[in-house]
């Protein structure tokens, strides 16, 4: 019995040391290619948000200063600033090739060895947090001490640090969220045009594309039940000291805590379904 | 000279002949597949509309961007998804560029003799993305129709023109970003400006000044996708611009599948 319990509590140790290792083997995968690695993980992300500080700068009719509505050409600019350097935290669906190895049958050999496929995609997840905050959190620092006015810092350690565990759990919802519909190529020939649709409609939901500043009231309240608002929305604005953002905090673990276990079982059941649906020639 | 006319007229005809046969091939593929039908139109109608909702939403806060009132970047996104569309239903083939040269897929390529680029890029037709091309001119059209600046017959040939100009700059566009596979193997590096692409193209390209315009216009000429036809129409450029990227767009086309034919030599088969 002490044997079997000893073995049970070596398995997430096990587990764990699997993780990492994977991890260490994607870094040194991702990097192997310079001119893949600076376009792939160093600029990943950022035209988006940069397009729109260029469209926010050549608006005309944006007042300068906080107008009624809490729009104002200086908040926008600087929360999307801020926006490209979260977002790169967050998990995205190109970080996994599990629909290509359905599609060419390369999953039958993970089934045959000694622990559950998802250490692989859980290396990755380690590997893009790690990499990815090794370059976030100097390339913020240079930038808020250079220009703070476009690009502050952190309003305070506390404020930074409840906007780095949104954000660590958003994009572990994403992992999930992502993980899941690749996992749909057990059943579809073709799996990329959902994972795009759903990273277009994740990035709106997640003020990734437009400030939530812009949006109407009642669909920030909409997109307040989704997993992308709490993941750069709320931490960005949270990051930036907003009181509002702060008093939110709580609800928004809340959201992210129902929404972790809710993909997680969701991938889970696809993987399970999909696994007996399996012919392992290929789909 | 009459046999160079000839020949040449024989090419465009082999080349249509191959299109015809792609279409076909296409349309029978994508019957068998009705659940990845729906999914691809509907995917693109969300593109449509994050785009549409981004504009409709900015517009309520701001009177004009870079110049541009609500109408205009509407009939900017009209020309936006035409070209888009047109890139689904002929050329999504080219991401798979990448992965096909990097294990060595593309010899059946280099032994037909038609334009490499041609052969290679044109060959998945996609029948969903019609349905997107007439959402993609649904819109247009309604947007042009809604534009104070209006249209009549007269405008026609125009209008034709500049269809062809968004469609030839988006395939010249994509030939060129090809290229560079051949040159950095495994880097992606295609996919990767086709992204960039989409990034910054989907503004005008006045957001960015006069340097970032004339940059993005002529040198990375991303602007020949959609923007220069959406200028040329809303008459926000010039007529002597407007007669140079007339000039410009179909050069690009034509040299940028040259290129293409140029860099494939390199490719050296299996595994390079």
């Amino acid at each position: 019995m002490n044997a079997a319990a000893a073995e049970f509590a070596r398995g997430p140790a096990r587990l764990s040391r699997l993780v990492l290792r994977a991890a260490l083997w994607e870094l040194r995968k991702v990097a192997a290619f310079r001119a893949g690695f600076w376009l792939k993980e160093v600029f990943r992300n950022l035209a988006r948000p940069l397009v729109m500080v260029c469209v926010l700068l050549s608006a005309s009719g944006l007042p300068q200063g906080v107008a009624g509505d809490g729009v104002s050409l200086q908040h926008a600019v600087a929360y999307m600033v801020v926006v490209a350097l979260v977002e790169k935290l967050v998990f995205h669906d190109r970080c996994l090739d599990l629909s290509d190895q359905i599609f060419q049958g390369y999953v039958t050999k993970y089934f045959t060895m000694p622990f559950p496929y998802f250490v692989l995609p859980a290396g990755r997840f380690v590997q893009h947090i790690v990499l990815q905050a090794a370059i976030v959190a100097p390339a913020w620092t240079a930038l808020s001490l250079l220009a703070p006015r476009w690009c502050p810092p952190p309003a305070d350690w506390s404020s930074a640090a409840m906007a780095l565990c949104l954000v660590l759990l958003g994009s572990a919802c994403f992992l999930l969220f992502y993980f899941a519909l690749h996992a749909l190529a057990f059943w579809l020939d073709v799996v990329w045009t959902t994972l795009i649709m759903a990273r277009m409609i994740a990035l709106f939901c997640g003020g990734m594309v437009l400030p939530p500043m812009f949006l109407p009231e009642r669909v920030q309240e909409a997109f307040a039940w989704t997993f992308p608002w709490w993941t750069v929305a709320v931490p960005v604005q949270l990051a930036a000291g907003a009181p509002a953002a702060r008093a939110d905090f709580a609800r928004g673990v809340a959201t992210l805590a129902a929404w972790l276990v809710a993909l997680s079982l969701l991938a889970a059941l696809v993987w399970a379904r999909g696994r007996r649906r399996y012919a392992g020639s290929g789909m | 000279m009459s046999a160079r006319f000839e020949s040449a007229w024989g090419k465009l005809a082999r080349h249509a002949r191959i299109a015809r046969s792609y279409a076909s091939i296409g349309i029978v593929r994508r019957a068998q597949f009705r659940t990845e039908f729906f999914s691809q139109v509907v995917m693109d109608v969300v593109f449509y509309g994050v785009h549409v909702l981004l504009f409709e939403f900015l517009y309520r806060h701001v009177d004009s961007v870079a110049g541009w009132s609500l109408g205009d970047v509407r009939v900017f996104l009209g020309w936006l998804f035409l070209s888009d569309a047109f890139m689904m239903v002929w050329m999504s083939h080219a991401w798979m560029l990448p992965e096909d040269l990097k294990n060595g897929n593309l010899d059946s390529v280099r032994a037909r003799p038609v334009q490499p680029a041609f052969l290679y890029m044109f060959q998945k037709f996609s029948l969903e993305a019609c349905v997107n091309m007439l959402i993609a001119l649904g819109w247009l059209l309604w947007a042009i129709d809604a534009h104070p600046r209006g249209w009549s017959a007269v405008d026609l040939p125009l209008f034709a023109w500049c269809v062809l100009m968004c469609w030839m700059g988006r395939a010249g566009i994509m030939a060129l970003f090809a290229t560079v596979e051949f040159v950095l193997v495994n880097g992606e590096l295609s996919r990767v400006l086709n992204l960039l692409a989409v990034d910054v193209n989907d503004h005008p390209l006045d957001v960015y000044g006069r340097r970032g315009r004339a940059f993005l216009l002529y040198f990375l000429p991303l602007g020949a996708m959609n923007y220069a036809a959406a200028s040329i129409w809303l008459g926000k450029c010039g007529t002597v611009e407007a007669l140079a990227l007339s000039l410009f767009v179909p050069a690009l086309c034509v040299g940028a599948f040259a290129l293409f034919a140029r860099m494939f030599r390199r490719y050296e088969s299996a595994m390079s």
